[in-house]
């Protein structure tokens, strides 16, 4: 379940409940040394580095001899402008409408992005559900892994339109009827924009604004970047970082699919249950008349509901 | 290896060039005489010191004086002309190329290490290789957005390919003067060709005006480059502007000298102002705690990837680096343009 790709290159870190720093520098020969590392010391965060290395465990990070570095991009709820400011997402709790931007966003850079433009093969892209608000999107390409960060700057601005050339592209609309078709049949970013301002019937800045998308460069850039380690648990949500499959996005309900299971059941006593009605979390529907009710539920549903403030243990 | 005598002579970096340049080095030029003053020729000519061009007899002779060339504007030590010099052959082969048919376009990409292919109409090349070159961000034809690209794949025009490979040289040939700037600057020249560097220096200083020193001037506000302006400005409101604004801002202005005190005046209407702490990061920029190491002022590529760039217009449209900006508008001030430093004035005044 711990298994990564190039396991025993990796890097890992570990966050305490009782310590505020990281204990980094740690390297596993296999996922079953992991494993009975993390019971002997359970942590509250598991953290692996999407950077591989010949000396993983070498305390100095000049010395470890970098290999290369996934690729990752992270989209997360409260770092998208759209969501942002919502109140429930802002409470780490995210609704089917937020998740389903969410998803879209994360399909439109897989798909129209790192497939068609980048010519990446889907064996080549995965998926995490990054345990809280959003999914990490990790590259592991032989050719992509050793670039530095000047040309994953380069992807950056391509993809959040930061090097694109509004004013040219706007002379160009202006331009000749030939000129116009010649540059706008132009796959990439050209053709792209004149596909939404046909379908969407957009001038060419919002076309410009709908198509790009909004990717926090420094996550890409980090080339020595620890991320949660799949299948470990989200110490402010009690999920579970789960590796989804690119087709698999849409039907993936964090709610539902990231919780632990778990046979064990505890009491709880629901607070502002009128905020979520009709949220699914685990096996429970939360409705507005559950506020101040007190419920026998399965624990990791528990747990999560007690991390967000919407119930308070009882007992 | 026999080259194309054509071809080596207006492209002397081929590969198999070297194989003409038996014995010939910065310490010995002074005993090739014809060589060295087609090197000084050529060096007056592309920096406009000079308006004869070199009159190069042969292939040999031409990778001869290329190299000589290169050899004597690094031992200059000095930067801005090893950058002019740069700029100027990437103009001349841009020239030369525009000549030839797009065919031997490929021959003299291959020696810069650019991998393309041509279908008679078109180049292309593998993303992965386009996002390993050097030398390329500053042109927006080139950014990858104006590219054509489809499943890893980006189309050229002979244009812009043309573009592409002389960026590219460009890139190259400086970056081969000032990784030998250090190698040469203490060999062992004869009075003549140090007579030589010395005289193509001058003049250069002469037609280009001294190079100001930014570090050593007072800073002039006026004269910051139309970002820093921005986000100085924003942080006088009291807006709280992004980590990476105030980065830039903290490390351009301690790239100036300012002492922490004065730099901490930028910063003190911040909405989350808290001086010990304010301190202790500008210190720690500055180089003056921990590791010691001094942070540099980003780079505009940088910037506008982080979306800190505000301005895209007049001498922003050229700038790789806001100091070179800042400089830039102080020499045009010094030279009396009125306009030094208003670039994007009228969006943010």
């Amino acid at each position: 379940m711990l298994e990564l790709p190039d396991f025993t290159k990796r890097e890992f870190g570990f966050l305490r409940p009782d310590k505020k720093e990281m204990i980094r520098h740690l390297a596993f020969s296999d996922a079953l040394s992991l494993k009975k590392y993390l019971v002997a010391l359970p942590p509250s965060h598991v953290y692996s580095s999407t950077a591989l290395y010949e000396r993983p465990s070498e305390p100095d990070m000049n010395a470890k001899g970098w290999i290369g570095s996934e690729m990752i991009f992270e989209f997360d709820a409260d770092h998208m402008k759209e969501l942002r400011d919502k109140p429930n997402v802002k409470r780490g709790v995210l609704d089917n409408s937020d998740w389903s931007l969410v998803k879209d966003r994360t399909k439109h850079l897989i798909y129209d992005f790192l497939i068609e433009d980048f010519g990446l093969q889907d064996k080549e892209i995965s998926i995490n559900f990054s345990g809280n608000r959003g999914f990490h999107v990790r590259v592991r390409a032989n050719d992509y892994i050793d670039l530095d960060q000047d040309a994953r700057r380069r992807l950056a601005s391509y993809i959040n339109g930061a090097d694109l050339d509004v004013d040219s592209v706007f002379t160009r609309l202006s331009a000749r009827r030939k000129v116009r078709e010649i540059t706008f049949s132009q796959p990439g970013w050209m053709e792209r924009i004149r596909k939404i301002m046909d379908e969407k019937k957009m001038s060419a800045e919002d076309a410009v604004k709908e198509a790009s998308l909004d990717i926090d460069e420094n996550v890409l850039l980090d080339l020595h970047r620890l991320i949660r380690h799949v299948h470990t648990l989200h110490a402010g949500t009690g999920l579970v970082v789960t590796p989804i499959s690119i087709d698999g996005i849409d039907s993936f309900d964090p709610y539902v699919h990231a919780v632990v299971k778990s046979d064990e059941e505890v009491l709880v006593k629901m607070e502002h249950a009128e905020l979520f009605n009709g949220l699914v979390v685990g096996d429970l529907i939360i409705s507005s008349d559950l506020t101040g009710r007190i419920l026998r539920l399965n624990r990791s549903v528990a747990v999560f509901l007690l991390l967000k403030g919407l119930a308070k243990a009882i007992g | 290896m026999v080259m194309a005598s054509e071809a080596l002579k207006k492209y002397p970096f081929l590969i198999g060039a070297d194989t003409y340049l038996v014995g010939l080095s910065l310490s010995n030029l002074d005993e090739f005489p014809r060589i060295l003053e087609l090197a000084e020729n050529k060096i007056r000519f592309l920096l406009r010191l000079s308006k004869l061009p070199p009159n190069i007899n042969d292939k040999k002779e031409s990778v001869a004086v290329f190299t000589a060339s290169l050899a004597m504007v690094s031992f200059t030590n000095n930067r801005r002309l090893i950058r002019s010099y740069g700029y100027a052959l990437s103009r001349e082969l841009e020239e030369n190329l525009a000549m030839d048919s797009p065919k031997s376009y490929l021959t003299v990409a291959s020696s810069l290490g650019m991998k393309a292919g041509y279908d008679g109409q078109r180049f292309d090349m593998a993303l992965v290789d386009y996002l390993k070159l050097k030398g390329i961000d500053n042109d927006p034809a080139l950014m990858l957005p104006q590219l054509p690209l489809k499943r890893g794949t980006i189309y050229l025009s002979p244009n812009v390919f043309r573009l592409m490979i002389s960026r590219v040289f460009r890139w190259v040939v400086v970056d081969k003067m000032e990784s030998q700037m250090a190698e040469l600057r203490h060999a062992a020249l004869s009075d003549r060709v140090k007579a030589a560097i010395n005289s193509i220096m001058a003049d250069f200083s002469k037609k280009k005006g001294l190079e100001v020193d930014v570090s050593s001037l007072s800073p002039v506000e006026s004269l910051f480059p139309p970002c820093i302006k921005f986000w100085a400005a924003e942080m006088n409101k009291g807006v709280n502007i992004p980590h990476q604004a105030r980065f830039l801002v903290a490390t351009f202005l301690i790239a100036l000298d300012m002492d922490v005190d004065e730099v901490l005046n930028y910063f003190k209407h911040t909405p989350d102002y808290d001086e010990r702490i304010a301190r202790y990061q500008i210190e720690d920029l500055a180089g003056e705690r921990g590791s010691g190491k001094k942070y540099s002022v980003p780079r505009c590529d940088t910037l506008r990837t982080l979306g800190v760039c505000v301005c895209r217009e007049g001498l922003c449209t050229h700038m790789s680096h806001p100091l070179l900006y800042y400089r830039i508008s102080i020499e045009k001030k010094l030279k009396g343009d009125k306009n030094a430093g208003t670039d994007c004035a009228k969006s943010f005044p």
